[in-house]
């Protein structure tokens, strides 16, 4: 042991006590009666190898490990600078490699591994309800959250809205539309979250009637009050309101979405109320466990359904417990581990063209080899010193890998979908770091040890006489090489059939009947959330002068408004059909239209008719159904004639319409039931106009730049107004499918990088092979082989290897894509037109990769590859 | 100088080792020749064995060495006999006559 740290001295010694010993030989020989040096030269040949004398002393001793470890890698550092070309390949093959899979584990780690940034976040539970059919979803009703609440389980509960949406914000640098969300008193002391500045909601603030306050985020108030202590007391208007600011909470603080201003929920239980938009996280009391939990919880719901039967439904399965890591990161838990295993067998690829690379050059170090063993060096050493060179390799790759990932991912964070959970937390941090060199040392074993093995196998005089590189490179050399690739080809084939199953999942998801046609449709979307927009009246003058005008632009065909957006949350009313107990009633969406709204959307008439302008302007209270609240009812598709109650009026059905998809295509559409804007009261125009935006959705007869024309209506119109967005109705739906696209992009990238590492590893291959048996096929060509002949063997060799690689990559594939079936739409996991495509692609790779190498061999000229000594 | 070198076997080499340094402070040269002179120059240790095995026996710890100055005035590095190194040399010569006696009964059966 002390070898490893004196070594420096030790060699010192040695050194000094052999040059004694051969002073003393000499001093005898002298006295014997030899010259001086005659006698110094007896001495130094008798003494024999010094070298090795030490070597054996060395290694004796046990120390000197670290030193030869030293001495390896100034040598394999020279050596790897001396052959450039390889390097740089190797070092950038790897650097792709590790550099994508740090990023992916960079993602991975901040979003699934790390631990929530909350106080003891393991004892944070959310509510869900269980549906008959199995599903779940994360919120409970008003009357459920007070019910439950009670639950001794429960250390402390809180509320907050289903979903936050946009505020307007005014008071600050500028105004602003920002995300807002409301939260009950207890939500920050449930997750155990302290503000940097200012205090949390009192219990006073947090009822009806009671002061508004705010509380707003580091970002935000970094951004918009310039981060100074004055913003805190300071007085906002925040949709319309006024409300004071008393506290900022800290940097980096994220809980579900990033949200910039939270405002109290002000929960009223509502027992006629049955829609599901409370959301409800609780901590456990202190020893007691989920499972525990989740038995009060069932012991609770025969209580709860006879207290208020329209709360649960006949097979409602009750209140579900989930920890919050399932909430906030379960569902792209698998997607993220997909992606992972992903990069991971790009990596494999990497090493595997890297080993290639190294078997390759084994055979031009043959050489080097043979005079090490013959100064004295074990095949252990060789192994060591191999091995040596090759983390040398590793650790470069490695550090350009990171460098590459650095800068990877802020880009993976820019095109992730907003759903992605935590990403304020996404970063590149030590464990990041630790992991690629992790990697380095892993990839430098897999890609290192077989070629060094290799290399070192040999004896002496064969290797000297190879050294000249006449021999056609070992069998044994080529078969290694020959099952690295057809292991490549297999992983490309597996990574491909991901990918290709993924696009076709979302081309299909494209495809889906949406029930309208977005094409040359438009959407203009006003915040009417404002003190003049408060009772209908206002806004249906609004509105018709907007439409008014809108329809007058050459190009448009029709013009109509609703809340909200079409295929998004709407507003949910509780109805019942007339003539049933009101109990039995659903809480449906219920969007307020005016009359040309179907035929600017598209949707078509199923029976009865559409509404009017003249049921716009009369009293009697009409509607229109869409199917699936028809058949919800009814179990048909006509009940015109029939009646609904809606709070307390009763309102005629006249129509049926089609079905719209909601915001999730592979979801059922929601039952909806449209009435004219004129006919909705004043307190539920205010309250559509507090949660939604208003929109006008335009169609046109064909592509149409509106832009700048709607906004100088509105300009016009009322000036006051801030105009929340104008989209094309097919950009809203790629939103929606964001996710999923996301996930695509990635996995198809992959998929490119891993066959683009094959086809250079198949390509490299082959070429060495042909450079290989040059002499072999000059003497075929001097025998007569003609040049289609010399094409078909190198092709034929390289195909071999193809397409055995796709044999085994297709088993290997079928096994696989089982993991995948939650993320496909439409396809099966073993769809056959994918998977012919794929195989085509690769044969096809296959053949390029070996075309040029085949030409270079038709050119060889006989005359030169036999003289070619 | 005479051809003929006996070849020892690497444990003999030990004892013999050991029992040169028994004699006294001795640096590696003196040792090497120490053994040839006791054993009428039968006995030639090679220097590529000599060394390697002074390392291992200092491992064992059987041996201590130190640096000093040589007979003449060239600095050298000295061994000396540790005691264990003095029971272990015990052992050893009682181990190589029980061997040295079986060996010549068996060499004296006719």
């Amino acid at each position: 042991m002390i070898g490893l740290v004196y070594k420096d001295s030790i060699e010192r010694d040695m050194d000094d006590e052999m040059r004694f010993h051969m002073r003393m030989r000499a001093q005898q020989y002298i006295e014997s009666g030899m010259s001086l040096e005659e006698a110094n030269r007896q001495a130094r040949r008798q003494f024999g190898n010094v070298g090795l004398i030490k070597e054996r002393g060395r290694r004796v001793r046990g120390g000197g490990l670290m030193e030869e470890f030293l001495k390896d890698l100034r040598y394999g550092g020279r050596t790897l600078i001396k052959n450039k070309g390889f390097t740089a390949v190797a070092v950038i093959t790897l650097a792709l490699g590790i550099g994508a899979n740090t990023a992916i584990f960079s993602v991975v780690n901040s979003v699934l591994l790390k631990t929530l940034p909350y106080k003891e976040p393991d004892r944070i539970v959310q509510l869900y309800w269980g549906w008959p059919q199995g599903g779940e979803t994360p919120n409970v009703t008003t009357i459920g959250y007070d019910y439950f609440k009670q639950a001794k389980s429960f250390e402390m509960t809180a509320a907050y809205a289903s979903s936050g949406g946009g505020y307007n914000l005014l008071g600050g640098a500028e105004p602003l539309r920002v995300t807002g969300q409301a939260i009950s008193a207890d939500f920050l002391p449930v997750l155990g979250v302290n503000l940097q500045r200012g205090r949390n909601f009192t219990k006073q603030e947090d009822v009806r009637g009671g002061p508004c306050v705010a509380i707003i985020s580091d970002r935000l108030w970094k951004r918009n009050f310039g981060g100074s202590p004055e913003a805190l007391d300071k007085s906002v208007e925040i949709n319309g309101q006024t409300c004071t600011i008393v506290g900022i909470l800290p940097s980096g603080f994220q809980f579900d979405q990033p949200i910039d201003v939270f405002i109290p929920l002000r929960l009223r239980a509502n027992p006629q109320d049955n829609g599901h938009n409370t959301d409800m996280v609780v901590r456990l009391a202190p020893g007691v466990r989920i499972e525990q939990a989740q038995e009060e919880m069932d012991s609770m719901l025969q209580g709860f359904r006879t207290q208020y039967p329209n709360q649960v439904g006949d097979h409602d399965k009750g209140v579900r417990l989930h920890s919050l890591y399932y909430l906030l990161v379960g569902n792209v838990s698998s997607s993220l581990k997909l992606m992972f295993g992903a990069v991971a067998i790009v990596l494999l690829i990497a090493c595997a063209n890297v080993a290639n690379l190294l078997l390759a050059r084994a055979a031009n170090r043959r050489g080097e080899m043979a005079v090490r063993i013959a100064l004295g060096a074990s095949r252990i050493r060789l192994i060591r010193q191999l091995m040596t060179e090759n983390l040398l390799l590793a650790f470069l790759g490695s550090m350009l890998g990171l460098f590459l990932a650095y800068w990877t991912v802020p880009l993976l964070l820019a095109i992730s979908p907003e759903s992605l959970p935590r990403s304020v937390e996404v970063r590149l941090d030590s464990r990041a770091v630790l992991f690629a060199l992790v990697a380095a040392l892993v990839t430098s074993i897999l890609f290192g040890v077989w070629p060094a093995i290799h290399a070192s196998n040999l004896d002496i005089s064969n290797a000297l006489k190879a050294a000249s590189g006449r021999s056609g490179g070992t069998r044994f050399g080529a078969g290694s090489r020959g099952l690295l690739m057809i292991i490549e080809v297999a992983m490309s084939l597996v990574l491909l059939a991901g990918a290709a199953l993924l696009v076709r999942s979302f081309v299909k998801l494209n495809e889906v009947n949406l029930g309208f046609d977005p094409h040359n449709l438009t959407a203009l979307q006003i915040s009417l959330n404002s003190a003049s927009y408060r009772t209908t009246a206002s806004v249906v003058d609004l509105e018709r002068r907007m439409n008014d005008r809108i329809a007058a632009i050459p190009g448009v065909v029709a013009v109509g408004t609703v809340p909200g957006l079409p295929m998004q949350n709407g507003l949910n009313n509780y109805v019942y059909p007339e003539g049933i107990d009101p109990d039995r009633g659903q809480s449906v969406e219920a969007r307020a239209i005016t009359s040309d709204y179907f035929r600017a959307i598209g949707i078509p008439l199923i029976s009865g008719r559409l509404i009017s302008e003249t049921d716009a302007n009369s009293p009697v209270p009409v509607c229109v159904i869409n199917q699936k609240l028809a058949r919800l009812f009814w179990k048909s598709n006509n009940p015109a004639g029939t009646s609904l109650v809606v709070g307390d009026v009763r309102v005629q059905i006249v129509g049926v319409v089609g079905d719209i998809r909601e915001k999730y295509l592979d979801l059922d559409a929601y039952p909806t039931f449209y009435q004219p804007i004129s006919q909705v009261d004043d307190s539920m125009t205010a309250a559509s106009n507090r949660w939604f935006l208003t929109s006008w959705i335009i169609r046109t007869d064909g592509p149409v730049q509106l832009s700048a024309t709607l906004r100088n209506i509105v300009k016009e119109i009322d000036p006051q107004l801030p105009v929340a967005g104008i989209h094309p109705m097919t950009d809203v739906i790629s939103q929606s499918i964001k996710d999923k696209r996301f996930l695509m992009v990635l996995m198809t990238s992959f998929a490119v990088l891993a066959l683009l590492l094959t086809t250079v590893g198949l390509f490299g291959v082959i070429s060495y092979q042909v450079s290989q048996r040059t002499q072999e096929i000059g003497i075929r060509v001097a025998l007569g082989a003609s040049a289609s002949s010399i094409l078909r063997l190198i092709v034929g060799q390289g195909m071999f290897l193809t397409i055995i690689g796709i044999g085994v990559g297709l088993i290997a594939s079928f096994w696989l894509t089982r993991l995948m079936t939650d993320l496909l739409f439409g396809v099966t996991t073993t769809d056959p037109v994918t998977f012919v495509s794929i195989c085509f692609v690769l044969v096809v790779v296959g053949l390029v990769a070996c075309l040029i190498p085949a030409r270079r061999a038709m050119r060889v000229d006989p005359m030169v590859a036999l003289r070619y000594e | 100088m005479p051809k003929q070198d006996a070849k020892l076997l690497q444990g003999t080499l030990d004892m013999l080792i050991l029992k040169a340094v028994s004699l006294g402070l001795m640096h590696g040269f003196g040792i090497g020749n120490r053994i040839m002179q006791m054993s009428e120059d039968i006995l030639r240790v090679e220097e590529g064995s000599l060394y390697p095995a002074l390392y291992r026996i200092e491992q064992q710890g059987w041996i201590e060495s130190e640096w000093g100055v040589s007979e003449n005035n060239q600095r050298a590095k000295f061994y000396r006999l540790t005691r264990v190194g003095r029971k272990q040399l015990q052992v050893e010569e009682e181990n190589w006559d029980r061997l040295a006696s079986a060996v010549f009964k068996v060499m004296q059966t006719v």
